[in-house]
């Protein structure tokens, strides 16, 4: 007997009346299914019909009990216990109040709850097993998060309390004005950082953007503390618009030459004012957008030029026939890319396209010329499906769940961060790809694995580069075995460093990123351990406390050596490390 | 000879076809605006009657001149960024009339700024905090958005799009985001305990309701300061639901809209997609009244295919309404006939039936007017199942509505719906004029005046009729005017929606003239101006 709801087959042995399979559910005895099918010969449908109801009443208590002793026999304990925390400020280690923490277990939604006045928080009753905390606040930035949201911390309940950290964010204002001092209105300002992807350097634009006021004013706010300049772009969203410069604090045309400043944690940093010039001598662009499908009865099509830091300067809408032009861009590279149908508008969002839609995009090199007659073809969105393949002669595929894959343009395009989906059961589907090159990556694991390669069209692919033209099946090569980096910190006069101290590590290649970077503090010993390193070589780096994101920066690390390790499969490599001042 | 020089010479632009011998001449307005006693260059004008003409930018000397063939009033508007738009002015313009120059005065925008806090006095950043008037129609609430703007992480919020007037400010906090329902299994039971949620709507300075909402006096080129809002707080609840679109074969894409009650344009308190056919929620919602929309977007030719509308009240436990069935889109047809029609083809030209929603933004996709046929038959596809009220754009002069009914009711003055039946529309061609002057005390005439016009039975869903006195001071009301007896007054110095205010009208037109006009009657009135500021 067992616990279930399985449907079981069985048939009846010989001496009853005929031979007929009795459907009967696992949970039940066979001698409960055996009475009713001898009830049911005679005539009995109904317990209740026949003194022989009393008989199966008896037997279904009977059942019930059996079920309960099935239960202990299978030795299922469940236990539930309480889960308890505090959320501190990384700064004063004061616990903030009111900030909202979410459960999770394998990616799905366990219980949330918010804190105290004190920063404490309990969940009741969780059911043994293994959980995500994240904790999430206006305000506030986890600076330790391999993403964008706070980190996670990977706990049994019933243990000790856990205690997450938060760092208040920063803001900058300042005017923007033009040749004559005057305050230039509804200009778009943007938070610049510097990161490193795929071994190149990038600038990138850092939390939403701000828009000046009547005065020229502009406020960003919500800035995890860092490295930061600030830059102002053109935009605009009709045909004709004009366009200026872009320029970087305190006034440079070229972000190589702007300043850049540390925000630190809760710092209100002013006066950082733009001036923008009169426009440079800018060239008209015109095209068409082909490919849109007649049954289209709103084309309702949009081009974006984006600039080579990938960022979006303008956005226009085709006439009906699909023509579109921008006006006064300065000479220089870009990347045109049409999509739609958009069925809104959504404010900082922008343009909102309706899936199962199309896109095209064009590189462009502009000069002093007008550059006419540029094509862009409509191409149906693509679905990439991906399945996790077997590694080795083993044949076994590795027992890694709740990821998620994403994928990471190479080219500018629009809604790139919708490109994700969680591998379930071996597999994950992500529908409307536009065309073009993409990083494949897989964030999530909390086994030891981590993606070797991906299989594209019978190659294996160790760079995780892979194109997308049209719909896609890719073998996602995973593999267990991932290395540890193990070691002890020490301070002042050579003694462990305290506990809590933070230990940074980033991949040497293209490991500037939030993906790539992860983190551990010393125990009281001064020793700690990061577990789960994907074999390759890295940067490390021991700090009092970490309060900003500049180890993101790769400016950081040409101030701070730190040491370097080289990881290897399935091994562990040690290292001592002194804080760094 | 020279008779026969000067007709060559006359006739030869004819000839040549640069003038048509029936064209009639075009009329000219030239415009010259100014911001305090400087010129303003590149600023917009636009003239809106028979046909809109422009835009035309003024020139470094701040002039344009417009240009137009078609005879008739327009109303003349400016704009140009980072300045108030002045109040636009009425003309009447005959076939080669030369006009002007009509001065405008712009002004520095007046601004208001503000923060947003809770009660406790912490700082509400990403709220939308949108400044508005309040304006009637028939009698019902209509709230017209000025300018709007986002509260910083501090609270703070500046507003500076507006010209002087009477505004009232309202603070939307962020919208939720609705979401997929989570459950892991029956089993296991997702616990979502929430701080208390800020209050969905709020009005200056610290209302939950517009009738609390305290009115903003505001002067051109002003700047009010410390306007600042509390937003309550409420223990909160979710709400679950599933969103089921129409069977189709194609795919569909669905979205959720809440909205509180704010006249039409409610801001909206949760917005966003969710998985058609699957169980979403929208936690997070402090006690009150919404109306929920839910709504599926046709992705092959982005019109509406699905449509559900409900009120839901929030209290203190979580609310489930169960599967939402949309209905799909729909379609209203109908007739347009003339009753006193003499012939057979006495419906005038280029009219249209317009839908009006009630209390909900549009929707994207939806369609809310249409021609009619010559027939006067009408079909308007991509209705919603929804109520609407409707009017009869294009009527000349002469023509008003007398009955509308759709299956056997009187809609009239009734919401109609796309599913209700074929809807029939009466029109008669005998209505009446009535035009005049408004003066001032000494009997000049006196242009801009707001001259309203109210049936003499003043209901509480009184049909206020208006128009704003030309450049001599003359006005006419010609469309949609039936026989029966009237009250008409002028105005100046109201705050913009006032005169739609059924409060105003009660205090100021009930005693106004009296104008009876009987079937294709024209009565002639001189009106003093009162000035109520």
């Amino acid at each position: 007997m067992g616990v279930g709801d399985e449907t079981n087959t069985w048939t009846p042995p010989l001496g009853l009346r005929g031979r007929r399979r009795v459907s009967a559910p696992r949970t039940h005895c066979r001698a409960v299914a055996v009475a009713k099918y001898k009830l049911r010969e005679r005539g009995v449908s109904r317990a209740s019909d026949c003194y022989a109801g009393g008989l199966l009443r008896w037997l279904s208590l009977t059942r019930m009990h059996i079920a309960l002793v099935c239960l202990l026999a299978a030795g299922i304990r469940v236990i539930a216990a309480d889960v308890r925390g505090i959320v501190v400020d990384s700064q004063s280690g004061a616990g903030i109040a009111a900030v909202t923490v979410r459960l999770t277990m394998a990616g799905e939604l366990v219980a949330e709850t918010f804190t105290d006045e004190d920063g404490t928080f309990v969940f009741e009753g969780v059911v043994r097993g293994r959980y995500r905390a994240v904790a999430e606040k206006d305000g506030y930035v986890d600076v330790l998060s391999p993403a964008e949201t706070a980190r996670c911390v990977v706990f049994d309940s019933g243990g000790p309390p856990i205690r997450l950290n938060l760092t208040r964010t920063g803001a900058m204002s300042g005017l923007v004005y033009g040749s004559l001092g005057q305050p230039l209105s509804g200009r778009k300002v943007i938070a610049v950082a510097r990161r490193v992807s795929g071994g190149t350097a990038s600038l990138i634009q850092q939390g939403a953007a701000a828009f000046t006021d009547d005065r020229g004013a502009y406020r960003l706010y919500g800035l995890p503390p860092g490295r930061y300049t600030v830059a102002v772009i053109p935009e605009g969203e009709q045909i004709g618009s004009a366009s200026f410069s872009q320029v970087y604090y305190p006034g440079a045309s070229d972000g190589g030459q702007a300043e850049f400043f540390a925000l630190k944690p809760g710092e209100q940093r002013q006066h950082l004012d733009l001036p923008l010039t009169a426009p440079a001598a800018g060239s008209i662009v015109t095209g068409i957008v082909t490919g849109i499908p007649a049954k289209w009865e709103r084309p309702n099509i949009v081009i974006s030029l984006f600039a080579d830091t990938g960022w979006l300067i303008q956005t226009v809408v085709a006439d009906a026939e699909g023509r579109y032009s921008f006006n006064d861009v300065p000479p220089g590279a870009y990347h045109l890319v049409a999509w739609g149908p958009i069925f809104g508008w959504g404010g900082d969002e922008g343009p909102l396209a309706s899936p199962r839609g199309r896109q095209g995009s064009r590189q462009i090199t502009l000069g002093p010329s007008e550059l006419t007659g540029v094509e862009i073809e409509l191409r149906e969105l693509a679905t990439v499906e991906a399945r996790v393949e077997p590694e080795g002669s083993s044949g076994k595929t590795p027992g890694c769940s709740a990821a998620e894959l994403f994928l990471r343009p190479v080219d500018p395009m629009p809604h790139a961060s919708a490109l994700r989906a969680n591998i379930v059961a071996g597999t994950a589907t992500i529908p409307d790809v536009p065309a073009g090159r993409f990083r494949l990556g897989v964030r999530g694991f909390e086994e030891g694995c981590y993606l070797r390669a991906v299989r594209q069209r019978g190659r294996k692919l160790d760079d995780l580069m892979i194109e997308v033209n049209e719909d896609t099946r890719l073998g996602l090569i995973l593999t267990s075995g991932t290395g540890a980096v193990f070691g002890t910190v020490v301070g002042a006069e050579d003694k462990p460093a305290p506990a809590g101290t933070a230990v940074i590590l980033v991949a040497e290649l293209g490991g500037f990123v939030e993906e790539d970077a992860r983190t551990a503090s010393t125990a009281a010993d001064g020793s700690f351990r990061i577990d789960r390193i994907p074999p390759g070589s890295y940067r490390i780096l021991a700090v009092g406390s970490v309060v900003s994101k500049d180890y993101l920066d790769p400016e950081f690390w040409n101030e701070h050596a730190g040491t370097r390790a080289s990881v290897e499969q399935g091994s562990s490599v040690e290292v001592q490390l002194r804080v760094d001042k | 000879m020279r008779t026969l020089t000067k007709i060559l010479l006359l006739g030869l632009p004819v000839a040549l076809g640069l003038v048509s011998a029936g064209d009639p001449p075009q009329w000219s307005v030239e415009v010259r605006v100014t911001r305090d006693t400087a010129l303003v260059e590149n600023a917009t004008i636009t003239a809106q009657g028979p046909t809109r003409v422009g835009p035309v930018t003024t020139d470094a000397e701040g002039r344009c001149v417009l240009k137009g063939a078609v005879p008739g009033r327009y109303v003349i508007s400016i704009e140009k960024d980072g300045l108030s738009a002045p109040r636009p002015k009425t003309v009447s313009l005959s076939a080669g009339a030369q006009l002007g120059p009509m001065s405008f005065e712009m002004h520095k925008p007046a601004v208001l700024t503000g923060r947003v806090v809770d009660a406790a006095g912490n700082p509400i950043g990403g709220a939308w905090v949108a400044a508005f008037v309040k304006s009637y129609r028939a009698g019902r609430l209509v709230i017209l958005f000025k300018g709007q703007a986002e509260t910083n992480d501090l609270g703070e919020y500046r507003i500076a799009e507006f010209g002087g007037g009477r505004y009232y400010l309202n603070v939307t906090p962020r919208p939720l985001k609705p979401e997929k329902r989570t459950l892991i299994d029956a089993s296991r039971r997702v616990v979502v305990r929430k701080p208390p949620a800020l209050l969905r709507l709020g009005f200056y300075p610290n209302s939950e309701s517009i009738d609390g909402a305290a009115p903003i006096l505001l002067q051109t080129g002003t700047e009010l300061t410390g306007l600042d809002i509390t937003v309550g707080t409420a223990e909160s609840v979710c709400l679950f639901g599933a969103a089921v679109p129409p069977p189709e074969p194609f795919a569909t894409q669905t979205f959720l809209f809440m909205l509180g009650h704010v006249g039409n344009q409610s801001p909206f308190v949760a917005k966003g997609s969710v998985p058609p056919g699957e169980e979403f929620q929208v936690c997070g919602l402090p006690p009150g009244q919404y109306i929920l929309l839910a709504t599926a977007l046709d992705q092959r030719t982005n019109k509406i295919a699905g449509f559900y509308r409900t009120e839901v009240a929030i209290g203190k436990r979580d609310v489930d309404l169960g599967s939402l069935p949309l209905s799909p889109g729909l379609s209203l047809h109908g007739k347009v006939t003339v009753e006193d029609a003499i012939r057979e083809n006495a419906l005038p030209a280029r009219l249209s039936v317009e839908l009006l929603r009630r209390g909900r933004p549009i929707l994207y996709g939806e369609n809310l007017r249409t021609e009619l046929l010559p027939s006067g038959e009408f079909l308007m596809g991509g209705v919603l199942a929804d109520d609407y009220r409707f009017v009869v754009d294009g009527l000349p002069t002469g023509y008003y509505m007398q009955t509308a009914v759709q299956d056997t009711r009187d809609v009239k003055h009734s919401p109609v719906r796309a599913d209700g039946g074929p809807l029939s529309i009466s029109l008669r061609s005998d209505g009446g004029v009535i035009r005049g002057q408004t003066v001032d005390k000494t009997n000049a005439g006196l242009p801009g005046a707001m001259v309203i016009l109210v049936p003499k039975a003043i209901s509480d869903e009184v049909q206020v009729r208006t128009q704003e006195s030309d450049q001599n001071g003359e006005f006419e009301f010609s469309s949609s005017i039936e026989p029966g007896d009237y009250r008409v007054a002028a105005f100046t110095g109201l705050f913009e929606g006032e005169e739609q205010d059924p409060e105003f009208i009660r205090a100021h037109l009930s005693s106004a003239m009296e104008v009876s006009l009987v079937p294709k009657g024209s009565r002639q009135v001189t009106l003093t101006v009162q000035i109520v500021r």
